[in-house]
Order: C-alpha cells, then sequence, then structure tokens
C-alpha cells in the first residue's frame, strides 16, 4: 500500500459517514458540532495572539504561544472529524491527531512544572495592593520630603541667627576688650597717683598684710606721727605700737573688716610713739586687692591727738560746769529754804506782835487808846501778809499784788467789826516785790481805815480800792469811799499825828503823787511808777 | 465711843500766840481745856480731856508735827482738827490734807477768820458725831 493510500485511503473502508448510516440528522449533528468546535478553537488562538502582541510584559509568554499550537491542533482535529465523515482519509486524520497528542502531552507537561512559579507570579488584587501601598509610601515619603524642607530651612534660619549673634557678641567682647585696655592704662595712671598721693600725704598712710598685720609700706606722716622712719616700721606689726588696752576693741572692728562684714573700719585708738607717749589715732581701713592679685590694708591714720584732748578737757569742764550748776541749784533750793524760814519767823513774830498788842489792848479802859491799837494791828497785818504772799510764790521775791489787796481788804473789813460796810477790791495783774507791796499795802491799810472811822457814822456803806495800770507805765491806786464829807486826812494825820505821817512819808517813798477830793465821799488817788519787778 | 466734851485744846508752842488763840476762843464763850507745845503733849491732852477742837500749830518742838499728832488724836479721840501754819509750801499743805482737817489757817490770822473757821469746825463734829444732838 502507498503513502498515499495510507494517507487518504489506508482501509479500504467507507467514509465515516457510512457507520452513521448515513442518517441526514446524525451526519449534520457531528458535523455541525465539530465544525462549531473547530472554528472555536482556531479563533481561541487568534485571540490569544493578539492579547501576547498587546502584552509584551506577560511573564513565560511562551507557555501562551504553546497554548497557541495545541488549540490550533485541537481545531484541527475537529476539522478533520468532519472530513472523514465523506472521505476515509484517516492516516491524515492520524497525524493530526498524534501532533495534537504530542503538543497536549507537552503543554501539560511544562504547565505542571511551571505551576509553582506561575503562582509565585503576583495576582492583579495583589498588585493593586502593592500599589496602593506604594503610592502610600510615596505619598509619605513626599510629606517627609516637605517636613524635611521645612526643618532644613529652620535650621539655616537658626544658623543664620547664630551667626549675628556670634558677630554682634563678637563686637561687644572687642568694646570690652577696648574698655579694659583703656582702664588698664588708667589703672597704671592711678597706680602712679597712688603712689604719689600715699607719700606727699599729710595725713599717715599704712600699708600691711592683711592677716598678720604686718606693715608693708608706711608714708612719712605716718612715720613722724610715732617718730621713727618709714623704713623703721615696714615688717614690723601694726599691734606693737597699739597701746594694750585698747587692743581688743580694734582687733574686733578688724575682724569684722576682715571677714567682709563691713567694708571699711573706722576706729579711734592710741598709738605709741617712739618715745613712749601715747597719741590719739584715727584709723580708716579697706581691704583691697592689687593688680598683682595680693591681698593689702590700706589705711589711713589721722592724728587726732589735739582733738582728743579737746575733747577731754571740754568733758571735764562740762563735768565742772555740771557740778556747779548742782551746786547753784542747791544753793538755791537751800536759799529758798532759808528765806521761806525767814518769811516764816517774820510772820510769826508779827503774829506775836499782834497777840502782844491784842493782850495790852484788853487791858486798856480808854476807847481812843483801843482804836490805837487796833489801828496798830491792822498795819502789823499788812506786813505780816506781805511776807505771806512772798512765802507762796515760785521765787520767793515777787507775787501778784491782786490776791493780796483782797486779802488786805478783807481783814481790814473783819478788823472794823461792822459788817454792813462793804469793801470792793478791782485789782489788775501786777507783779511786785517786798519793796513796793509794803508801802502800798500800808497805804491801802491807812486809807481804808480812815474810811471806815470816819466816812460811815450809820455804820453803812462801801469802800473802793481800785488799782490799775496806765500806759503800761504808771500805776494808780485809789481809794474811795460814799460816806459823808469827810474831814480830810490832812486834818486826821493833824488829830492822830501818825495816820497822814504814815501816807506822806510813803508815798514819797514811792516817789508817787497823791490827790484827794471830796464829791459825794471821800477818793484819794495816788499815781505811781510802774514797779520793776512787774 | 464716849462723846466729846465742849472744850478746846490748843496746841502751839509760842505762848504769846497760844495767849491769843485762848483769848479768841474765850471771846466766843469757848472753854481751853489746855494748851500743848509738842505733838506728845498734845495727844496726851486730847485723849485726857477729849475736845470738840483741837487747834494744831504744824510746826511743834521734837520730832514729831502737827500732822502726826492730829493723825493719832483722829484715831484715837476723833476730835475735830483746825490747822494753823505760817508755811504756804505744796507739800505741807498735802501733809495737812491726810488728816481730814476741818480748816487750815494761814499765819498772820486775824480775829473774824479765826472765829469764822472755829465755829464751821464745831458744827462739823457735831453733825458728824452726835446728829441727835442737832435735832433736839
Amino acid at each position: 500500500m502507498s503513502v498515499y493510500e495510507w494517507l487518504f485511503d489506508p482501509s479500504g473502508l467507507t467514509a465515516h459517514g457510512f457507520c452513521l448510516s448515513w442518517l441526514p440528522g446524525l451526519i449534520a449533528l457531528h458535523a455541525g458540532s465539530d465544525a462549531v468546535t473547530g472554528l472555536a478553537y482556531l479563533s481561541i488562538p487568534v485571540a490569544i495572539a493578539s492579547f501576547m502582541r498587546k502584552r509584551r510584559d506577560v511573564a513565560y509568554g511562551w507557555v501562551a504561544y504553546l497554548f497557541i499550537g495545541f488549540i490550533l491542533a485541537c481545531g484541527a482535529t475537529h476539522l478533520f472529524s468532519i472530513l472523514t465523515l465523506w472521505f476515509p482519509v484517516y492516516g491524515v486524520e492520524g497525524i493530526v491527531k498524534a501532533l495534537t497528542a504530542v503538543l497536549s502531552l507537552a503543554t501539560a507537561v511544562l504547565l505542571w512544572r511551571l505551576m509553582p512559579r506561575l503562582l509565585a507570579l503576583p495576582s492583579a488584587i495583589e498588585l493593586t495592593r502593592l500599589n496602593r501601598d506604594l503610592s502610600e509610601a510615596l505619598h509619605q515619603h513626599i510629606h517627609i520630603g516637605a517636613q524635611l524642607n521645612q526643618s532644613e530651612a529652620h535650621v539655616r534660619q537658626i544658623n543664620a541667627e547664630l551667626e549675628a549673634r556670634v558677630k554682634s557678641r563678637t563686637s561687644e567682647l572687642a568694646a570690652a576688650n577696648d574698655r579694659l585696655s583703656k582702664l588698664t592704662v588708667a589703672l597704671t595712671c592711678s597706680e602712679a597717683e597712688f603712689r604719689a598721693s600715699f607719700e606727699g600725704a599729710a595725713v599717715g598712710k599704712v600699708l600691711s598684710d592683711p592677716t598678720s598685720q604686718h606693715i608693708v609700706r608706711v608714708n612719712r606722716a605716718f612715720a613722724n606721727m610715732l617718730g621713727y622712719t618709714p623704713s623703721e616700721l615696714v615688717g614690723r606689726s601694726g599691734t606693737e605700737f597699739t597701746v594694750l588696752e585698747d587692743q581688743p576693741e580694734f582687733d574686733s572692728e578688724y575682724a569684722r573688716l576682715l571677714s567682709g562684714e563691713v567694708d571699711t573700719l573706722v576706729h579711734e585708738k592710741r598709738y605709741i610713739c617712739h618715745d613712749g607717749r601715747h597719741v590719739w589715732g584715727r584709723v580708716t581701713a579697706a581691704i583691697r586687692t592689687t593688680s598683682e592679685g595680693n591681698r593689702l590694708t590700706i589705711g589711713t591714720v589721722e592724728d587726732i591727738d589735739a582733738r582728743r584732748q579737746a575733747e577731754a578737757e571740754r568733758a571735764a569742764a562740762s563735768e565742772q560746769l555740771q557740778r556747779l550748776v548742782e551746786e547753784k541749784t542747791a544753793a538755791l533750793a537751800q536759799r529758798g529754804l532759808l528765806l521761806r524760814e525767814v518769811y516764816h519767823r517774820v510772820k510769826n513774830n508779827l503774829q506775836m506782835i499782834d497777840s502782844l498788842l491784842a493782850m495790852q489792848a484788853r487791858k486798856l479802859d480808854g476807847e481812843r487808846a483801843k482804836q490805837a491799837l487796833l489801828s496798830l494791828r491792822s498795819r502789823v497785818f499788812a506786813l505780816g501778809l506781805v511776807h505771806h504772799q512772798l512765802m507762796g510764790s515760785a521765787d520767793l521775791q515777787t507775787f501778784n499784788i491782786s490776791p493780796f489787796l483782797h486779802e488786805l481788804a478783807r481783814n481790814l473789813g473783819d478788823g472794823g467789826g461792822n459788817s454792813d460796810i462793804e469793801i470792793v477790791v478791782n485789782s489788775s495783774p501786777l507783779t511786785v516785790d517786798l519793796d513796793f507791796a509794803i508801802p502800798l499795802g500800808m497805804l491801802v491799810t491807812e486809807l481804808v481805815t480812815n474810811s471806815l472811822k470816819h466816812a460811815f457814822p450809820d455804820g453803812q456803806g462801801t469802800v473802793r480800792v481800785s488799782l490799775r495800770i496806765e500806759d503800761n507805765a504808771k500805776v494808780i491806786l485809789t481809794v474811795s469811799d460814799n460816806g459823808r464829807f469827810a474831814p480830810s486826812p490832812v486834818k486826821e494825820a493833824h488829830q492822830s499825828g501818825i495816820g497822814m505821817h504814815i501816807i506822806k512819808g510813803l508815798t514819797a517813798q514811792m516817789r508817787a503823787t497823791y490827790a484827794t477830793r471830796f464829791d459825794r465821799g471821800t477818793t484819794t488817788e495816788i499815781l505811781m511808777d510802774l514797779p520793776e519787778a512787774s | 465711843m464716849t462723846p466729846l466734851n465742849d472744850c478746846v485744846l490748843v496746841t502751839e508752842d509760842e505762848f504769846l500766840i497760844a495767849e491769843l488763840w485762848s483769848f479768841y476762843l474765850e471771846e466766843m464763850g469757848l472753854r481751853v481745856c489746855g494748851i500743848a507745845a509738842s505733838a506728845a503733849e498734845s495727844v496726851a491732852l486730847a485723849q485726857e480731856h477729849r475736845p470738840q477742837i483741837v487747834l494744831m500749830d504744824m510746826r511743834l518742838r521734837g520730832d514729831s508735827d502737827g500732822v502726826d499728832a492730829a493723825l493719832e488724836i483722829y484715831a484715837t479721840v476723833g476730835s475735830g482738827v483746825v490747822f494753823i501754819t505760817g508755811s504756804t509750801e505744796p507739800e505741807t499743805t498735802a501733809r495737812m490734807n491726810l488728816d481730814h482737817p476741818k480748816a487750815i489757817l494761814y499765819k498772820p490770822v486775824c480775829e473774824v477768820q479765826f472765829q469764822d473757821a472755829v465755829r464751821l469746825a464745831l458744827l462739823s463734829v457735831v453733825t458728824d458725831s452726835e446728829p441727835d444732838r442737832l435735832n433736839s
């Protein structure tokens, strides 16, 4: 049998339709189904190929081409099944089927082997998710980037500021440096000045070690004050030259300076001089640190000996004065005591004279004699009253005349024994002494007694005593009554020989003038100078 | 306490002055029961006679003064005391006021002043100690 025969008619059999008895329905069913299947199989590879052309990134693309081959083969077998219905080309059909089998097997084997790798490929969903994560990450990245930018800007700004500050600080430092160097220059100058003033000062200057108090340097003034040369003092302790009793107080003051409790020490103490004399000095000290960093006590010592001596003398003088004042005060008190004693005794003696007169009056028979003694008692009483007023006064020398006149008038009224005669006193206040009060009291006594005796035969009336100051220079004493036209005191004086005599004498003694007038009573006016005591 | 007697004790170390006070008292119709020259004498006489009034000079012979005597008399007898003094110092006045004095007279003393003071003191003593006698 030839290859042709094998290919197109191997069995000598009829076409496949024969097996189906050429039943039209059956033939149509087979033919139709195979035709549709075959055509579908032909179209699928076209679709795959077109997909593959558009999606070149598909992994394992060659598998798709394997699929295309095997599906095309399957489609060909179906088309050959239709052919074999009418033509017995079973050989060709067999080769096609065998080819299909090879392709299918190869595809199947490769597919199975490829499965794990295909599974490892990310799915679309997974990819979407990845994509989303990725874009989120990207977003974050952008955000962080923005922040970074911002921070960077901030850092840059800070940097700029820092730079500016550094610049200004630098300039400040430069200025300070400048000032410092100027100060150093000034200090150098002032140190020179200090040296000059130290050496040349009129007051004592001492530089010493703060702790040991050893003298480092002194000026001439200080050395002279103590009677040494400056070099003799250097290296010795300040305490050597201080009077022992003055040392503790100075030490406690100095301790306060050392501890920093006070900045400056001011103290007065006595120094021991070369010749053993003591000299008062006023120390003003402070502790300073020198430009070399050493601490030094800088002291100024003023010689205040003269002042202290003057003070001591003044204190002694003041004490003496005090003693004198005390003595004087005591003497004054003593004088007061003695004066009171004298006044007291004068009063007592006058009281005794009054007693004697009263006793004598009791023994007398004549009315005139009794009256005379009564007048006498009034005069003695007036003297006693002056002493009584003096005793009550603060200075034991002067008193106010007004209460004296009231007291005197009261006694004269009482002594007259006639209570229907009123005595009215009207007196300005006036300070008087003994020399003024005694004659004035006597005058009032004489004048009032005269009125009481002669002006009121019916025992009724008023006697007025007035004392006033005129023009601050004169004193006017007026004694008046509203009694009958009385005989003049002059006449009375002639009668008794004593009343008028007293009035005349006392007015002369007081360098006073007097005038009497009779006009519905008797009025006597005495004009005298203002007493010195007032 | 036994009633006081109608008499006056004069305490004064100057005889002449004591005489004058006695004279003034007698003129008033009062009896003088004694004249004392010292504080002790005054107290003794006051306790003996129990007078209604004691005239008391401030300055007396001896260490005690009129106030010492007056205080004791006030405590033991109860007589009314009229001080008569030559001193006007405030200290003396203050001391006299210690003894509730019936009156204080300053020398020189005139008769009317003296008699007024004694009369008032007498009235006050009688009112204090024997109010019934006034009413009867």
